[in-house]
């Protein structure tokens, strides 16, 4: 039997007054590459940021490792080893792209083979010569490599990945695609927020669909791709 | 034309523009991480004046009087005004960061009145004011004090220096950072209620040298500090928050330009002042050096 990992149970989120997400369940295994599908503001981004405490989640419990996560701050969350990929990107426009890395350096954590500068160039060769260049100068597929890279320096167990192809040209979503296999080769657990179905069965194992902020559906990736009424109904296929 | 008023204002501007700096830079960079408007921080500016005061009182009754024991005085206040910003900010400024606007304004203006009172309580309503005994100097056939070029120098190698480490240190590339987006910060795993904690008391702590070096030339009185908090204002407006650069610039502005209506139109310092920052307003209203706001 895997590890759970991560687990969500029952989980509230709002923002301000307004209820976002309902009730929600969800659990990942060691190892494992989940993916949350959903139409625009289903509430994937929220599920995300609900478990690095980014947004405040209510209600049951969020368990990673054992510890519970709710009501932490997300630098305690990160530092227990869980690492965000945020979709706006948000690379910090007047560091170079090395300083960009070297800022979200941990000491410490993942003791094995830590990550470093020079093994995030190695596993996106694109950003290395541009390793002097101002993070506001970059390219979208750029930005991108850099946000996942940024986060990998922090030596996260569980990655939490919002559309990471959203807005890159489709050369770069097949290098992409194949990096972030790599990643899971290297025994990551991940957690997608996905629109783009392709992307989604190319890389995850399971799926959760989200509408509404409550979960619809779970189960393998097959499971998924056979059940035209949940395709149809919340994710418009 | 006899130019030696316009140069005593030149100097006399300058040195005003050093003392707006050393306060608008670590307003802005407050504001700039933490969102917050520090109403207070000129009043921590005067409190630290009669630190400044009371330790070199203190140090003259000890080891005779000297003008060079003003250089401990100053380094033991930026010390102790440094460790009260960052006491301020874990025990009260940090729970108004998830408040309203409003609230965070009651909480640093009451924190304007109430140091204002243990002012009074502890120094009275005597001003106080350094006399370095320094002999005035003929510049251009006038006398210059020379401490104004004492300030001017401390004001650009400050400057330079804060330059430097918001640059080329890890902290102030994490600074920098924070200014874009404190939650993406925190969620790298930087310990980021640390880091809020440092730029108030870095904060604190340049308005405390600026206390320092400003005693010798100006008495420290009550009620200045509303006087000079205003202005600071008017420079992170004019130069735009979050730069360093503007800041320095709009310093200089708003320095000169205060001083020179004092020769023309005594009355109307402020006025001219706030002329600016209303065409910078209407022209480029996140200020000549800033960057306009993320949403
Ligand atoms: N800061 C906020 N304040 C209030 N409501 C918000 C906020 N952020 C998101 N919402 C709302 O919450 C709901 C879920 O948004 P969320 O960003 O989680 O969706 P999403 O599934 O990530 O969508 P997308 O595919 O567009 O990224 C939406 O209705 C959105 O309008
Ligand atoms: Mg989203």
């Amino acid at each position: 039997m895997p590890m759970p990992c991560l687990e969500l149970a029952n989980i509230h989120t709002y923002y301000g007054t307004s209820h976002i997400l309902f009730d929600v369940s969800l659990e990942i295994n060691e190892g494992e590459s989940v993916c949350l599908l959903g139409r625009n503001g289903a509430g994937k981004t929220t599920t995300l940021k609900t478990i690095m405490g980014l947004a405040k989640g209510k209600g049951g419990a969020i368990r990673f490792n054992g510890a519970s996560l709710l009501g932490r701050e997300p630098y305690e969350i990160a530092q227990l080893g869980v690492g965000f990929v945020p979709d706006e990107r948000l690379i910090f426009p007047d560091l170079t792209v090395r300083e960009n890395l070297e800022i979200a350096v941990k000491k410490g954590r993942g003791a094995a083979a830590p990550w470093t500068v020079e093994r995030v160039y190695e596993l996106f060769p694109v950003i290395e010569p541009l390793d002097r260049r101002l993070g506001g100068y970059l390219s979208g597929g750029e930005q991108q490599m850099l946000t996942i890279g940024r986060t990998l320096m922090g030596n996260p167990s569980l990655l939490l990945l919002d559309e990471p192809v959203e807005g890159v040209a489709p050369v770069v979503v097949q290098e992409l695609t194949r990096q972030i296999k790599n990643l899971k080769g290297m025994g990551l657990t991940i957690l997608f927020a996905e629109q783009n179905m392709h992307f989604a069965a190319d890389v995850s194992d399971r799926a959760y669909v989200i509408e509404k902020g409550r979960i619809r559906f779970q189960g393998s990736m097959q499971e998924l791709a056979a059940n035209e009424e949940v395709k149809s109904k919340y994710l418009m296929i | 034309m006899d130019i030696a008023p316009y140069a005593l204002q030149l100097f006399s501007g300058l040195s005003r523009a050093m003392v707006l700096f050393l306060l608008s830079a670590g307003l802005s960079l407050i504001f700039g991480v933490m969102n917050i408007l520090n109403f207070a921080h000129a009043t921590l500016w005067l409190l630290s004046g009669y630190v400044t005061f009371s330790i070199f009182t203190f140090l003259s009754q000890q080891f005779g009087v000297s003008p060079w024991l003003l250089l401990p005085a100053i380094a033991g206040a930026v010390a102790l005004m440094s460790l009260f910003g960052f006491a301020l900010e874990r025990l009260l400024i940090r729970h108004t960061y998830e408040r309203e606007l409003p609230e965070q304004l009651l909480l640093t203006f009451a924190l304007v009145l109430i140091l204002g009172d243990v002012i009074k309580l502890i120094w009275g309503l005597e001003n106080r004011r350094i006399n370095l005994g320094v002999r005035p100097i003929e510049m251009l056939d006038t006398l210059v004090n020379p401490y104004q070029f004492v300030i001017i120098g401390t004001g650009f190698a400050v400057a330079v220096g804060l330059w430097l480490f918001l640059q080329r240190t890890r902290f102030g590339k994490i600074v920098r950072a924070a200014v874009y987006s404190r939650s993406m910060v925190s969620a790298l795993g930087i310990r980021i209620p640390m880091i809020y904690a440092s730029v108030f008391a870095l904060g604190v702590g340049l308005a405390a040298l600026a206390g320092g070096v400003f005693l010798p030339l100006l008495p420290m009185a009550l009620g200045v500090d509303l006087d000079i908090i205003v202005q600071c204002f008017a420079v992170v407006v004019i130069g735009g928050f979050g730069s360093m650069l503007g800041t320095f610039v709009a310093s200089i502005i708003v320095g000169i330009v205060y001083s020179f209506s004092i020769l023309f139109w005594p009355d109307g310092a402020l006025a001219m002042i706030f002329l600016i920052v209303i065409a910078v307003l209407i022209v480029r209203p996140w200020g000549l050096f800033g960057t306009e706001l993320r949403s």
